[in-house]
């Protein structure tokens, strides 16, 4: 089956413009990546065809699904989606298993699917078929949403953080279902997260947005891996570690001296007041002590610096004796 | 006395139609009400409701002037059917349409716009179509407003006057309704019968009204009248 998904074209709303030129196979279950605000959950809803001013072409196999300029828009409920969103509203006024029934009759009949009591017991819902949706707590309407998506038969699931109210133990093991399911079923999958654990769990191929565009794509645990440099990187650019000998600890005073070696030359480094990071070893103590020096100024300096001096040694003036 | 009761009975059913016919009819225009970005929403806003401000006479008047039988819309009537529309029941009812029109296009109105958007989008991922979405998710919701409507339109019309008067007359079994009763006992001096039929309605609005409030909760706001 080809199951190619195209999304090329812009949306502008506001200050924010979404610019996409992305072109999946959706061969492995991809997903998004990126801040608040970098269009993760945008991008799904031009997929699903709810957001009317995209300008642009979606493609699915060998369907349009929509072409602002060939005015070809099919209407999202024929599309064959499975959607959960972020903030997922379950139909009002409906108990849990009403709301279930409204998603399998209107299902496409044609693919293969999971049961209803392996759905309803894979992601602990057995217990609230008869409750009303009102008394849902977050974590339970995602996932009578996630059961609503997975009933409905679809040919593509789009799932918006569709378990962050969830605790991190439900998280894993009903992402551990979800990859299960949709890999006995053969069933493409697009997963948006900001947690790059659970993307990795998920997902094969990884999709990084940042303010409306694509920034890089490929291979989740590369691309998750070559991020994680890129932090450290950053946090190596704006950190200096250096080590120092504690002189004395007077926990009256709160106040810490600390000797630096003759190799760190910090007499411009620190000014008093100034905010440092000082790691101590859990285990042992006396091991040794690294103070982190920013190199920003935080804003709370007088708090956090406090109680903290540093002195030269082999003759080197401290900068402040109090 | 019997008369009367003729009265109450035709005012029974002039209102009890006049709600079962509006309800089809106010239904997709409330509809398009609540979701048009039409430029030409605002007019028909203000024409619905026209009747709201509008003296029931100056409506009497000129339904009067453009059903009456020699009027091209009031012969054609004739033609079809053989009946007048001024002076006959069925005038009343095409008046009250009119008449009682924004008593069940508003409280639908509001109904439909207080369902979320969000409610309706979910319903599309779940594969609804726009006509199932509207009878699977938005009439449920809307009850209420259905309610205040049906009730609102009912009690507006057993209170028509002018209208009536206007371009029904005083035809016992046809067009004398409460209203046209009590004017005609009071005209007459019959204080007695006029108390009992004026108090009666007293009661009913008042039933009519804690109806609403009673089970369409706060969320309505009852037209002016």
């Amino acid at each position: 089956m080809n199951r190619r998904l195209c999304v090329r074209g812009q949306l502008q709303r506001g200050d924010f413009t979404l610019d996409i030129n992305l072109d999946l196979s959706l061969e492995h279950t991809t997903g998004v990546q990126g801040v608040t605000g970098a269009g993760k959950t945008t991008l799904l809803r031009v997929i699903a065809g709810v957001e009317p001013a995209f300008q642009g072409s979606v493609h699915f196999g060998n369907e349009c699904w929509s072409d602002s300029e060939k005015r070809i828009n099919v209407p999202t409920y024929q599309r064959g989606l499975g959607v959960v969103t972020q903030q997922s509203q379950l139909l009002p006024g409906r108990s849990v298993q009403a709301n279930l029934d409204y998603a399998m009759r209107r299902a496409a009949t044609v693919e293969p699917c999971l049961s209803f009591g392996e759905v309803v017991a894979g992601l602990h819902i057995e217990a609230l078929l008869t409750k009303g949706v009102e008394t849902l707590s977050g974590g339970e309407r995602q996932r009578v949403a996630l059961a609503q998506a997975l009933l409905m038969k679809p040919r593509l699931l789009l799932l918006d953080e569709p378990l962050s109210a969830n605790d991190e133990r439900q998280r894993q093991q009903i992402g551990e279902r979800l990859s299960t399911w949709v890999a006995a079923l053969d069933l493409p999958m697009i997963f948006v997260s900001h947690a790059p654990e659970e993307l990795e769990r998920l997902t094969r191929h990884l999709v990084v947005m940042q303010a409306g565009v694509i920034a890089a794509q490929g291979d989740t645990r590369a691309v998750v891996v070559a991020d994680r440099a890129a932090i450290q990187t950053t946090l190596d650019d704006a950190i200096r570690t250096v080590s120092a000998r504690v002189l004395r600890v007077d926990p009256a005073e709160k106040t810490l001296t600390l000797a630096w070696d003759d190799a760190n030359n910090l007499s411009g480094a620190l000014v008093p007041d100034s905010h440092v990071l000082v790691r101590i070893p859990r285990e042992n103590p006396s091991a040794s002590l690294q103070v982190s020096l920013q190199s920003e100024a935080p804003q709370n300096q007088s708090q956090s610096a406090k109680g903290v001096q540093t002195q030269g040694l082999a003759g080197n003036e401290p900068d402040e004796e109090q | 006395m019997t008369g009367d009761l003729q009265a109450l009975w035709l005012t029974a059913l002039l209102a009890g139609v006049t709600t079962a016919l509006l309800i089809p009819i106010a239904t997709p225009l409330a509809w398009w009400l609540a979701n048009a970005t039409s430029p030409l929403r605002s007019g028909v806003e203000a024409l619905v409701a026209m009747p709201l401000i509008l003296p029931p006479t100056v409506l009497g008047f000129y339904l009067l002037i453009f059903l009456n039988p020699d009027a091209a819309l009031g012969g054609l009537w004739v033609s079809l059917t053989g009946e007048s529309l001024t002076f006959s029941f069925s005038g009343l009812v095409l008046a009250s349409l009119l008449y009682s029109l924004p008593f069940m296009v508003q409280p639908l109105q509001s109904a439909f716009r207080a369902v979320p958007k969000t409610v309706l989008e979910t319903a599309s991922f779940l594969g609804a179509s726009p006509r199932d979405r509207f009878w699977s998710v938005v009439l449920p919701l809307s009850k209420r407003g259905f309610l205040t409507g049906s009730v609102l339109t009912f009690a507006h019309t057993v209170g028509e006057f002018g209208v009536v008067l206007m371009m029904g007359g005083n035809i016992p079994g046809e067009t004398r309704v409460l209203s046209i009763a009590i004017y005609e006992h009071v005209e007459t001096l019959n204080y007695d019968a006029a108390h009992i039929l004026a108090l009666g309605l007293v009661g009913f609005s008042f039933v009519s009204l804690w109806l609403v409030y009673r089970f369409a909760g706060e969320r309505v706001e009852v037209v002016r009248g």
